[in-house]
């Protein structure tokens, strides 16, 4: 791990860096929405392991699929968002 | 950090998912919906909330990984396991007891365990209450795991990624402290707020306003929710923007521009540290740039870079934490010890009109369900009482009095729904505080809102209908204790009676907030209240007596 010193620096060093064009005005090489959106894009990753599964948030929902397929419901309870495609 | 480490640890092992998907129904609740009872309140309906309860009372804790039947009878709860090939025993085990118990036909007691299969829990035995038979929602009501968000609002996600030292993306998007998913929110006034300030700007840059700035940059962080750098203090962000390429046909773009830095970690006075050792530091750097789209005061697209850097560390002060999610250790989480780059995205869009609230998604003719208006007077108070049906009866409201009502109605009930689900991840105690605070805004709210829309008249009678909700606990208020003459020792006998009954109600409140059924404590809980109104009556002279009958009025049907 880096020094907390150098790692402090260099973040500041980049902040610096990078937010010089915005000080000196509209920079030349101002994004399009398209190439905002493919930069957003090109972070998600293909898969994500953890969506594979098909959750269902219903309960009723479920019940009702449990009845008409006869499996048993796996039931996961939780107190944040994490099929919700949110933080947990 | 129990949701997240089940998620990395159980739910993204390619074996566990296959057979998931392949041999069982995934349902996946939240907490604040299943096991408090304090959020059934607004169930959507009484037998739904029925089978809550029952999976409820059975739980652990508050949360868990269960195994329900075709009728809604939890089978089993397992909060850990022994290592990774029991959780396919697990699934194995559950299947089995499935085949035993498919349906309603015979009781079930449930299995319980702390650790799938060493550490087993007495077993709960049924408790006889009959499985629900409701097959959906009734028309016209959303599901309450699902509840649907107000028309205008921005949906936004945000992917965030750290990266190596030579600065690719980490390949590894299971834990969350290399790659996290977000998802959040920017409601209607925060967007109308920025084409307002947009269209003043002219083409000038302005500064975008900071609830709007540290919602955008304040979900930028890498790990699991309780590592947020911002959650003690907000970071501080500076973000600008300046309106591009005006088109009166198209949507005025902005252009948005800026930094933040957000830091934030444990320190001796975090409760947290103290009782479960956690012990951590965060913080992050970041330059932004990007745009976004409004059209007639909306906004209609949203794309936010950022990069910068990044450091965390998660320990704990009592534990030799594993380095990576594992099964055993569910609750407690995996150490963390990152410094690196990282990069965020954010992207966002209205909400489809066909999934939102409101007119469109509701349809102009739909009610707020009777049992929500219960729900509320018991929340926020017996002011709240004017909403019902039978009150406004009484009252003689006018149409133009109804359809005032009933639109303040829809506003109240969804405000204090989303405050509800604004409380499902804070600690208990912090909620009591929060709701205490929240129902007197929402009362003078609601006082000032009828004074306003009912006549004089109306108010009196809604007073008085009030206090025989309220009892001689309204004794408590200052008008009514005025109206009555009080005498200080009368008041200081009052207190007393209060508090015995506070004493004798908190176990059966603690039995309530830990899944206890709501149908059996509930009638004790009155029959508790009904016995210390006899006590507080007793206090009172015969002449108070006779105020107090004057200042409740003409008695009015008031149900449960």
């Amino acid at each position: 791990m880096k020094h907390p010193i150098g790692w402090l620096a260099s973040g500041a060093l980049a902040a610096l860096t990078l937010g010089a064009g915005w000080a000196q005005g509209p920079a030349a090489t101002e994004k399009t929405p398209e190439a905002l959106k493919a930069e957003i894009e090109a972070l998600k990753p293909p898969r994500v392991a953890w969506r594979e599964i098909a959750w269902k948030s219903c309960l009723l929902e479920g019940l009702r699929e449990s009845r008409a397929t006869g499996k048993p419901i796996l039931l996961w309870v939780f107190i944040d968002r994490p099929i919700d495609d949110a933080r947990c | 950090m129990f949701a997240g480490a089940a998620r990395e640890a159980v739910f993204s092992r390619a074996e566990n998912v296959r057979r998931i998907n392949a041999e069982f129904v995934p349902v996946a609740l939240k907490s604040g919906l299943v096991y408090n009872p304090f959020f059934q309140n607004i169930a959507p309906t009484d037998e739904e909330g029925r089978l809550y309860r029952e999976l409820a009372r059975s739980m652990p804790a508050p949360q868990g990984i269960g195994i329900v039947n075709s009728a809604g009878k939890p089978l089993e709860w397992v909060l850990a396991f022994d290592d990774d090939r029991s959780v396919l025993a697990f699934l194995d085990h559950a299947r089995k007891r499935f085949a035993g118990f498919p349906g309603a036909r015979q009781p079930v007691p449930v299995e319980r365990y702390a650790r799938f299969p060493s550490r087993k829990l007495p077993d709960m035995q049924d408790s006889g209450v009959p499985p629900g038979t409701m097959e959906r929602h009734p028309s016209g009501q959303s599901c309450a795991g699902k509840a649907p968000l107000p028309l205008g609002t921005l949906d936004v996600r945000l992917f965030g990624r750290a990266l190596d030292k030579e600065g690719r993306l980490l390949a590894d998007t299971v834990p969350q402290e290399s790659y996290v998913e977000d998802r959040f929110h920017i409601e209607v006034p925060l967007q109308e707020r920025l084409a307002k300030a947009a269209a003043g700007a002219g083409t000038a840059r302005f500064r975008i306003e900071d609830d709007l700035a540290r919602l955008l940059t304040g979900h930028a962080y890498l790990g699991h929710l309780d590592s947020n750098p911002s959650q003690a203090a907000p970071g501080g962000c500076d973000l600008w923007g300046r309106k591009v390429e005006p088109d009166a046909n198209g949507p005025i773009r902005i252009r948005i521009e800026g930094t933040s830095e957000a830091r934030g970690a444990s320190s001796r006075e975090d409760q947290r540290a103290r009782i479960d050792g956690a012990f951590w530091e965060h913080e992050v750097r970041l330059v932004w740039e990007g745009l976004i789209e409004v059209r007639e005061a909306r906004v209609t697209r949203l794309l936010l870079l950022a990069r910068g850097s990044e450091k965390l560390k998660w320990l704990n002060r009592h534990l030799q934490l594993p380095e990576k999610a594992d099964v055993t250790s569910l609750t407690a989480g995996h150490a963390v010890d990152l410094a690196c780059a990282v990069r965020y995205g954010i992207t966002g869009e209205p909400v489809p009109a066909g999934e939102a609230a409101g007119p469109s998604a509701a349809g102009p003719e739909s009610r707020v369900p009777e049992h929500v208006v219960r729900g509320l007077i018991d929340a926020l108070g017996p002011a709240f009482l004017v909403f019902r049906d039978n009150v406004q009866a009484e009252l003689k409201l006018s149409n133009e009095q109804k359809v005032k009502l009933d639109k303040r109605l829809r506003a109240v009930a969804l405000e204090t729904q989303k405050f509800f689900r604004s409380l499902e991840d804070t600690r208990p105690e912090e909620r009591q505080n929060a709701l205490g605070s929240y129902r007197m805004q929402a009362q003078a709210k609601l006082a000032a809102f009828l004074r306003q829309t009912l006549r004089v008249d109306q108010l009196k009678r809604l007073g008085q209908v009030e206090l025989q909700q309220d009892g001689l606990f309204a004794l408590g208020r200052p008008d009514v204790s005025q109206g009555l003459r009080i005498t200080d020792e009368q008041r200081q006998r009052f207190m007393g009676v209060i508090q015995e009954m506070e004493m004798t109600i908190a176990p059966l409140v603690r039995a309530l907030q830990s899944g206890g059924n709501p149908q059996e404590i509930g009638p004790r809980m009155r029959g508790v209240r009904k016995t210390h109104e006899g006590k507080l009556e007793g206090l009172l002279s015969d002449l108070q007596k006779k105020l107090w009958m004057e200042m409740l009025g003409k008695p009015l049907d008031l149900g449960r």
